[in-house]
């Protein structure tokens, strides 16, 4: 049975207002996902500081890696149930278990908590970004909805990826309010209430999410074209720096990475929102890479070995990371860059592409706002608290999000 | 192989009847707790006991059989995992067969009792969003526009239940999904039409597109009733074409009706009601054909009448002739009506159709005489009467005369001594012209003026000879001479009997026209009432000359005006000509329409003779449109009663009287219409030949050779000397002199031999009355024999009027010829003979207008077009169409003006044409206009808000469509409410109407398909409308159609009989390609395959445009299977598939025509058939570069027998996706799955994949012989396709029909197939057997169920999951 969409609401009574002081930049939170796990032997990262050493797959990142947060070991462990890819994926972000049976139902991921936290600070709580259109089938008794969505705003929700890049930019950009839009808004939610009277509590819980966009919504309405006035800091960028994208959904694979990467930079540039997702592909993908030279199907054909294809794509995908990382850290935001500001989370669903979810690839880029000390390797593999909820937990203190626990963890990562 | 798990019930049904279900529960309780419970605690629990639940699982709970059945499915789990040997673990100790069979037989035992204890369950069905594809299709078949695609761009959808996208759970809802149906929705709004009595959608979102949407819908139906459905509108673009050339035009063919009427003519005239069969075969309008058939078989009228006329040709004509009817109502429909220009000013000036009755006060009249060498020249006055004439009826013939260019008229009655007098003085002057050149050779050498008496009586010579001797050498001045005269008179022109006109014989456009009506025609430009109106050409000006009856001083006026809105304008020049002098006095140009600002001249010296002419040019040799009014008034400075002269008051009314053309002061030729090329020079008048005899005597200053040169001029003219041998020149000098027109008679003046006026002349047998006229009785022809010496290319002029005595009865048409069949019928004006002559006029267009409608309806017959929609459809209204046809024509007009919004858009460009006018020509042209065109926005306005409230309505009548349920009175309210609260913001009606559009699209009843679950009971049927609603969204993934929502209205549904013969009709519809592309395509997980791009470019570039064929062949398969009610098998065992060229190039079928589809028979031939051999499952179900048997395989195993692969195992080595060396995909496949811990799998799902091998990666045939005999994992071998088909046809088919089943019945219900579906799954296995197999009974049984018709109560909606 899904659970109300209340439950979904963070327990916050204990969370005072996130403090933006005077002229400090906010922090963001941008989490950036690829499927399917990485080459064996060249995911690792060893030493400290310069003098870090960095495996094949992380070599994009050589000149970040002061900046960097390497942790090795920390697993899921719901995501060793059920069934391989829909199930490691769905509630990555949440440690949550996973409705099977055609049914759905995960977990409010890490980075919706936060959004829902600092969402009414800017105009978008958070930004959804994906460059794989969902897979709608039911695979394995567990739904691919699963494999392609690692953001959940709520247990039975899961945040629609935006997968075109020119109706992401204008969700970013798009600033009028239409004359009477509002009185819609108010008619549709009052009809909405009147709905929920007549259907039978299941269903009001389904309604809950039409309800809870509607209220959205209209803030979004509230917000628009109010700017900068909500707290004291400023965005560095006001104007736009790059062209709205063509229609359409692009040919090219890395054509549209690069694009979402840039709205990505774009939007916490402009403090449009400080929490954003990019997917760059769905867990059990099919993606081609004719650019790279590897023009065949990646999940199982390439994923399932330690080639020189896979290599080669899992090196792009850091590539993007480190392309964010890269552009983050060239815009200045008073003393420190917006890089200094950001917490960027690369992860996947499984280590290896043989559904190896015993311990998963994490790396962190980014200071938090001074709240990270980077430049360092973490290794959990032989310690007894090494659950990745835990790992969220400590992000969500940097955040100044505290909970008593997460997902299927109430303790912290006390060295992060 | 070990059996595939399939789950039945049907030996169990028999005893549930019998029984019931709940009895059979104690015996195993008892059996649990005796002997499986122990079983279970055994060798289960060690691993799934409550501490360590591994895999989730908790057993030891169960202690009871209480406890097993709050969860079911926990026990469906354990059956499969025993069965399958997947549990207990391979590392454990095996169960002993008996032991097994003990846990099974029970297991199964219970999930059959719980199954039947909870038949029919409806199960938990989460609230459904529409899913995109559900949201598309709505949106189109709630505004009917199948090109709306909005959901385009919007996610993914996902799936969930039986793997489908229309399952609630998966369906979810997002800020930014709201968001995009908030702008799709207004996207939508903005096709949205307001319309009179409410909206419809149309494809287009701007006004200027509805409009011609309705322009087409306008013209479309003018075509059809007229019959003539293939000709389109490309109207011919030039500018003036006023005449209708064919039925495009609105004119209706004829043809057609009379040859039906002439041909059943006699068993018409017995039984008219028989019109209405002989028009529905002919094709005819059915109404038009009767209207006729009425007028041909009336009585005859008693006063004069075309339609008698008609009546007594149709009796008459042979039947084979309807040709000839139709040319003589042609004829007179020519003559009765006229077409005017509706552009510009439009249908607000004067109607496109207008009426006109060629009846004339009096006739003038013109005959040229052709030079025949005869003497005599035969001349007949005709007059014919319509109706009875009395004596008293007398025709006056005015004045005949004779006129030659350039001199007086001679009056008819005096030609015979004209003719002898010239004939004598001609002779006398010539005989003494060697003493005349004498006198004249002292003249031209005597300083000061020429006493011309003098020398006469000098030389002993006639001074009238001597006269026109010094005129024709120069020596004197003389009369001015215009040439040039236009000649050809026309009437009738355009067929408008009050224009009249002067033309040159070829030079086209040249004209000098009047209308001589008291109404503005239009010809094309504008004709004033009683106006005088000239054409330029390029090459020739035009000119209205005034010659001089008197000497004197005078005041000229002139009046000039454009009276056509298209052109560049003209030049007119006023000039003054005395003998050979020519001054010009005033000159000017003028822009379209213009009127030009001409000072008048006064106190101008003119002598008798004199001419003042009035000229007018193109302008920058532009002609078109150069149309131009004239007018020129000449006024005596002095005098008692100053004269004066009007050219308009003196020719308009009687323009063809004569050119030259009298005054109205007795003078026969006043007024002179002529034309030349070349403004800067007097006319040309003949010379003297140069090298003649005369030219000689001209150089000549000796008078000796002057004498001599004289005297052999003499001599040669008389005849006394030999003409033989004279040169060129001295013969035309011989005929100079000579010829009645020629140097030196030219100006010789014949009224000297006129008879004095004021007498009665008999001449040529007839009686001339004192002012020449002749009078005949109205019904007469007189002939008479005239000398031809002066009639040689001379013209005859004379005007015909009615004697004041005539009594008016009759009518009468006149000749100056033998014929007057064509003759405008001539009538006293006010008199009897005029009303019934007009009476018979209009009785005939009252049948027979010219046109039936203005089918072209925007008019572009001007340049400038401010009237947009032109209606005149009148007689089309009245004689073709009823009562229905009627209000569709006013209703399709009515919208038109309402959504172009015509009115405003008319007072608007009004507004700027008044502006542009004063600066540039009269405004006083649209006044008429003004008045009413603001009325008419002001009526629109009033209109617009008047409709605001039947357009709410009518939005409140489509929210309960979009909601597919009637509305509550609160949400009528609420929307009303709404639209109020928006008008309050500041939105006007249409902005607020779309903005409530947008706003019902985003509605969650809209957007949900949500259905009441009732209170205090486990379930309950569904009301009626969401009934229709899941039974529209299973079958057409789209809201019910209005059949479906008037059987839920009747409350019909209830009954499940009504619900299978909706559904029965249902799935006849095309709409069921829905359920072939949302249900079957995407159980085979092909759907979308026509955008599917995951195979290598580089190796199969033919694929992409492969595969939208290979897309559409899947999608007819299906909808040809449900649409046919075809046999489920026939999806794997079809003989038959659908290819189009392309497709059957790439299957090498026999070809397919170009750009068509067509069904395919005997396709197995060609290894096709069914869904193995379909490109689009084969080519899904590999890899990018190569096969995939393990793909191909899996898909078989588990998408078409529904079974399931145990979990893989941890580090699985990989394949390579290119193929090294010589191994084949199988066996580098079989080398790879050796591998113990893959094979758990592969062994189940790769051999089923090599049967397929023959067939690459895009699914096209090997050229070369694969290997595809396999031996399935049960030890069963098979080869090949066939092989395949064949085993899951006979060995598989209750497991594939079953899967099959299940799969539909989670499509329709939106929810995952449940333990307590087993019964109806099993009634669908049942019937499909019983019958063949055929689907419908598959979706009967369903739609047929409790499930479907039935929702859970809100208690178990909360209890069971």
């Amino acid at each position: 049975m899904a659970l109300p969409w209340f439950e979904s609401m963070p327990v916050f009574a204990d969370v005072g207002k996130p403090k933006t002081e005077g002229g400090d930049a906010p922090k963001r939170l941008g989490v950036l996902f690829a499927g399917n796990g990485f080459h064996s032997k060249e995911w690792w990262a060893k030493g400290q500081g310069k003098e870090m050493t960095l495996g094949k797959v992380l070599a994009p990142l050589e000149s970040h890696k002061e900046k960097l947060l390497f942790i090795r070991g920390l697993y899921n462990e719901e995501a060793l149930k059920g069934n391989i890819h829909s199930s490691m994926t769905g509630n990555l972000l949440s440690g949550a278990p996973l409705a099977p049976g055609g049914e759905i139902r995960s977990g409010t991921s890490v980075d919706q908590v936060v959004a829902q936290r600092y969402g009414r600070d800017c105009r978008l709580p958070s930004l959804v970004l994906g460059c794989e259109k969902a897979n709608p089938s039911v695979h394995k008794n567990y739904s691919m909805l699963y494999s392609s969505h690692i953001s959940w705003s709520s247990p039975t929700a899961p945040t629609p990826l935006e997968v075109y890049p020119a109706l992401a930019f204008d969700r970013l950009f798009k600033n009028d309010v239409q004359l009477g839009e509002k009185s819609v808004l108010d008619a549709v939610l009052e009809d909405a209430h009147d709905v929920r009277r007549r259907v039978s509590r299941a269903d009001q819980q389904k309604l809950d999410e039409y309800l809870q966009s509607v209220r959205e919504v209209e803030q979004r309405l509230d917000r628009a074209g109010k700017r900068g006035e909500f707290q004291g800091w400023r965005p560095t960028l006001t104007e736009l720096n790059m062209d709205r994208p063509a229609d359409g959904y692009p040919q090219d694979v890395s054509e549209h990475m690069r694009l979402m990467s840039d709205i990505m930079v774009l939007a916490f540039q402009t403090d449009t929102t400080r929490v954003c997702s990019l997917k760059l592909n769905n867990d059990h993908s099919s993606l081609r890479f004719p650019h790279l030279g590897v023009d065949y199907m990646i999940h199982h054909l390439l994923s399932h070995a330690d080639t020189q294809d896979w290599l080669k794509v899992n090196q792009y995908f850091v590539e993007q990371l480190a392309y964010i990382a890269t552009k983050l850290d060239a815009i200045q935001e008073g003393e420190r860059t917006a890089l200094d500001n950001t917490t960027l989370l690369f992860c996947s669903s499984m280590l290896t592409g043989s559904h190896d979810a015993t311990q998963l690839p994490v790396v962190l880029v980014g200071r938090g706002g001074g709240t990270i000390e980077t430049g360092r390797v973490l290794d959990y593999r032989e310690k007894e608290n090494r659950k990745l909820c835990s790992l969220f937990l400590s992000l969500l203190d940097k955040f100044e999000i505290r909970l008593p626990s997460f997902g299927d963890s109430n303790e912290r990562l006390a060295e992060v | 192989m070990r059996p595939f798990v399939t789950f039945s019930l049907a030996l169990l049904c028999g005893l549930a009847l019998t029984f019931g279900a709940d009895d059979a529960f104690p015996a195993l309780a008892d059996q649990y707790e005796s002997e499986v419970g122990l079983l279970v605690e055994q060798r289960c629990v060690s691993c799934h006991d409550t501490a360590t639940q591994k895999g989730d699982l908790d057993l030891e709970y169960f202690t009871d059989l209480a406890a097993i059945r709050t969860a079911p499915d926990i026990w469906q789990r354990v059956l499969e995992q025993v069965t399958s040997g997947e549990m207990p673990p391979k590392d454990e100790d095996p169960m002993l067969p008996e032991q097994k069979a003990v846990l099974l037989d029970w297991v199964n035992d219970y999930l059959r009792a719980e199954a039947l204890a909870n038949a029919g369950d409806p199960g938990p069905v989460v609230l459904r969003r529409l899913s995109n594809a559900e949201y598309t299709y709505t949106l189109r078949d709630l505004t009917g526009l199948p090109s709306l695609d909005p959901a385009n761009e919007f996610p993914v959808d996902s799936a969930a239940g039986e793997g489908f996208t229309n399952t609630g759970d998966a369906l979810t809802m997002s800020p930014s999904l709201l968001e995009k149906y908030l702008a799709a929705g207004k996207q939508v709004a903005a096709h949205a039409v307001l319309l009179p009595d409410g909206f419809r959608f149309s494809n287009k979102v701007s006004r200027l597109d509805w409009s011609n949407e309705l322009v087409n819908e306008i013209r479309g139906f003018y075509r059809r009733v007229m019959g003539a459905d293939a000709v389109d509108f490309s109207y011919r673009s030039q500018v003036g074409n006023v005449v209708p050339a064919d039925v495009r035009e609105g004119r209706l063919d004829l043809l057609p009706y009379f040859a039906a009427l002439l041909a059943h003519r006699e068993e018409l005239s017995q039984n008219p009601a028989g019109i209405q069969q002989v028009a529905e075969t002919a094709d005819l309008n059915p109404n038009y054909a009767a209207n006729l058939l009425r007028v041909l078989l009336a009585e005859a009228e008693e006063r004069p009448s075309l339609l008698n006329e008609l009546r007594s040709l149709w009796n008459s004509i042979e039947q084979d002739h309807p040709e000839e009817l139709v040319a003589w109502v042609r004829g007179w429909q020519d003559r009765l009506w006229t077409f005017n220009p509706v552009g510009h000013l439009g249908g607000y000036v004067h109607p496109w159709q207008a009426a006109i009755n060629p009846v004339i006060a009096r006739s003038d009249l013109t005959h040229r005489f052709k030079s025949a060498g005869e003497s005599t020249v035969s001349l007949q006055f005709t007059s014919r009467a319509l109706g009875t004439a009395t004596d008293d009826d007398e025709i006056v013939w005015e004045a005949p005369r004779i006129v030659r260019t350039g001199r007086s008229p001679i009056l008819l009655r005096d030609l015979e001594q004209v003719s002898s007098g010239f004939a004598a003085f001609r002779e006398r002057t010539l005989a003494s012209l060697g003493a005349l050149l004498q006198a004249a050779f002292v003249a031209r050498h005597s300083d000061g003026a020429v006493d011309t008496k003098f020398l006469a009586d000098n030389y002993e010579v006639d001074s009238k000879a001597l006269h026109l001797v010094l005129q024709a050498l120069g020596l004197v001045g003389g009369r001015a001479v215009i040439t040039g005269h236009l000649t050809e008179p026309h009437r009738n022109v355009g067929q408008k009997a009050a224009i009249s006109a002067w033309r040159l014989p070829d030079v086209k456009d040249l004209s000098f026209v009047s209308n001589a009506s008291d109404q503005s025609l239009n010809i094309p430009g504008e004709a004033p009432p009683h106006s005088i109106l000239v054409h330029p050409h390029p090459e020739h000006w035009v000119a209205a000359g005034w010659q001089s009856p008197i000497g004197g001083k005078l005041e000229i006026a002139a009046h000039v005006q454009g009276r056509h809105g298209c052109g560049n304008g003209t030049k007119w020049v006023i000039q003054h000509q005395r003998g050979d002098q020519l001054r010009v006095l005033r000159e000017g140009v003028i822009s379209a329409l213009q009127k030009a600002n001409i000072k008048l001249i006064t106190e101008a010296r003119i002598e008798i003779g004199d001419v003042v002419s009035l000229l007018i040019d193109a302008r920058d040799g532009n002609h078109a449109c150069d149309l131009t009014e004239i007018d020129l008034v000449l006024t005596e400075s002095s005098g008692d009663v100053p004269r004066r002269w009007s050219l308009r008051e003196d020719c308009a009314d009687s323009l063809l009287a004569g050119n030259p053309h009298h005054d109205s002061h007795g003078n026969l030729a006043t007024w002179h219409f002529y034309s030349g090329q070349d403004r800067d020079l007097p006319v040309a008048w003949q010379k003297v030949p140069e090298d003649s005899l005369l030219d000689r005597w001209m150089k000549t200053s000796n008078s000796g050779e002057a004498s001599a040169l004289g005297t052999r001029v003499q001599s040669l003219m008389t005849g006394e000397a030999s003409r033989d041998g004279l040169s060129g020149p001295d013969l035309a000098m011989i005929d100079q002199l000579e010829a009645v027109d020629g140097l030196l008679f030219a100006r010789m003046d014949f009224s000297e031999w006129a008879l004095p006026t004021g007498t009665v002349t008999e001449a040529f047998g007839q009686t001339f009355t004192v002012e020449g006229h002749l009078v005949t009785a109205a019904d007469e022809r007189i002939e008479m024999e005239l000398p031809s010496a002066l009639l040689d290319e001379a013209d005859l002029f004379t005007t015909g009027v009615f004697a004041k005595s005539s009594t008016g009865d009759v009518g009468v048409q006149l000749a100056v010829t033998d014929g007057v069949k064509d003759a405008p019928m001539m009538v006293m004006p006010g008199s009897s003979a005029e009303a019934n002559l007009k009476l018979a006029y209009a009785a005939f267009r009252e049948v027979f207008p010219a046109a039936m409608c203005y089918a072209r309806v925007v008019p572009i017959d001007e340049v400038v077009t401010l009237v947009l929609y032109h209606r005149e459809d009148e007689p089309l209204k009245r004689l073709m169409l009823d009562d229905a046809g009627r209000e569709t024509i006013d209703r399709l007009w009515d919208e038109l003006l309402f959504v172009s919004r015509d009115a405003y858009r008319l007072e608007t460009a009004l507004e700027q044409l008044l502006e542009f006018a004063t600066q540039d020509s009269d405004p006083a042209i649209f006044k008429p206009m003004i008045e009413p065109v603001a009325s008419g926005a002001m009526a629109l306005s009033r209109r617009m808000l008047k409709t605001e409230g039947a357009q709410l309505n009518s939005l409140l009548n489509f929210a309960a469509k979009a909601y597919r349920r009637p509305l509550s009175m609160e949400e009528g309210h609420g929307l009303r409410g709404l639209y109020h609260k928006l008008r309050s913001d500041g939105l006007d009606h249409e902005q607020a109407f779309q903005l409530m559009l947008a706003r019902l699209l985003a509605a969650p009843a809209f957007l949900y398909r949500s259905e009441a679950a009732p209170e205090g009971v486990t379930q309950g049927p569904v009301t009626a409308w969401e009934q229709a609603t899941r039974l529209s969204y299973f079958l057409w993934s789209s809201m019910p159609d209005p059949a479906l929502t008037e059987a839920a209205s009747l409350g019909r549904l209830a009954d499940p009989e009504e619900l299978a013969a909706q559904t029965r009709r249902m799935l006849g519809s095309f709409k069921i390609r829905r359920l072939a592309k949302h249900f079957a395509c995407q159980w085979l997980q092909v759907r979308e395959f026509d955008t599917f791009n995951e195979k290598n470019e580089q190796l199969h570039p033919d694929f992409e445009h492969l595969r939208g064929a290979m897309y559409e062949e899947t999608l007819r398969f299906f909808t040809d299977l449900f649409q046919e009610n075809r046999s489920v098998l026939s999806i794997l065992n079809a003989d038959h598939t659908f290819a189009n060229s392309t497709l059957a190039e790439f299957y090498e079928f026999p070809p397919v025509e170009a750009g068509s589809w067509q069904r395919v028979k005997e396709v197995r031939a060609h290894g096709r058939g069914g869904i193995l051999g379909m490109a689009a499952t084969l080519a899904k179900h590999s890899g990018a570069s190569r096969t995939s048997p393990i793909l191909r395989g899996n898909w078989v195993y588990e998408t078409l027998l529904g079974q399931h692969l145990p979990k893989p195992p941890k580090g699985v080595p990989t394949l390579p996706d290119v193929i090294e060396g010589d191994f084949t995909a199988r066996q580098v496949i079989e080398q790879h799955t050796s591998d113990p811990g893959c094979a758990k799998c592969h062994a189940k799902v790769d051999p089923l994949g090599f049967a397929l091998e023959q067939y690459d990666t895009v699914g096209r045939l090997r050229a070369e012989r694969a290997d595809t005999q396999t031996t399935l994992e049960d030890g069963k071998s098979l080869e090949g396709l066939a092989g395949l088909r064949d085993y899951l046809v006979e060995d598989q088919r209750d497991v594939f029909v079953k899967q099959f089943c299940r799969k539909l019945l989670g499509y329709a219900l939106g929810r995952a197939v449940r333990l307590s579906d087993s019964v109806l799954l099993d009634q669908m296995m049942d019937s499909l057997k019983a019958n063949d197999y055929r689907v419908h009974v598959a979706i009967e049984r369903i739609v047929r169920s409790t499930q479907f018709r039935e929702i859970r109560g809100e208690p178990l909606a909360q209890v069971k999951p």
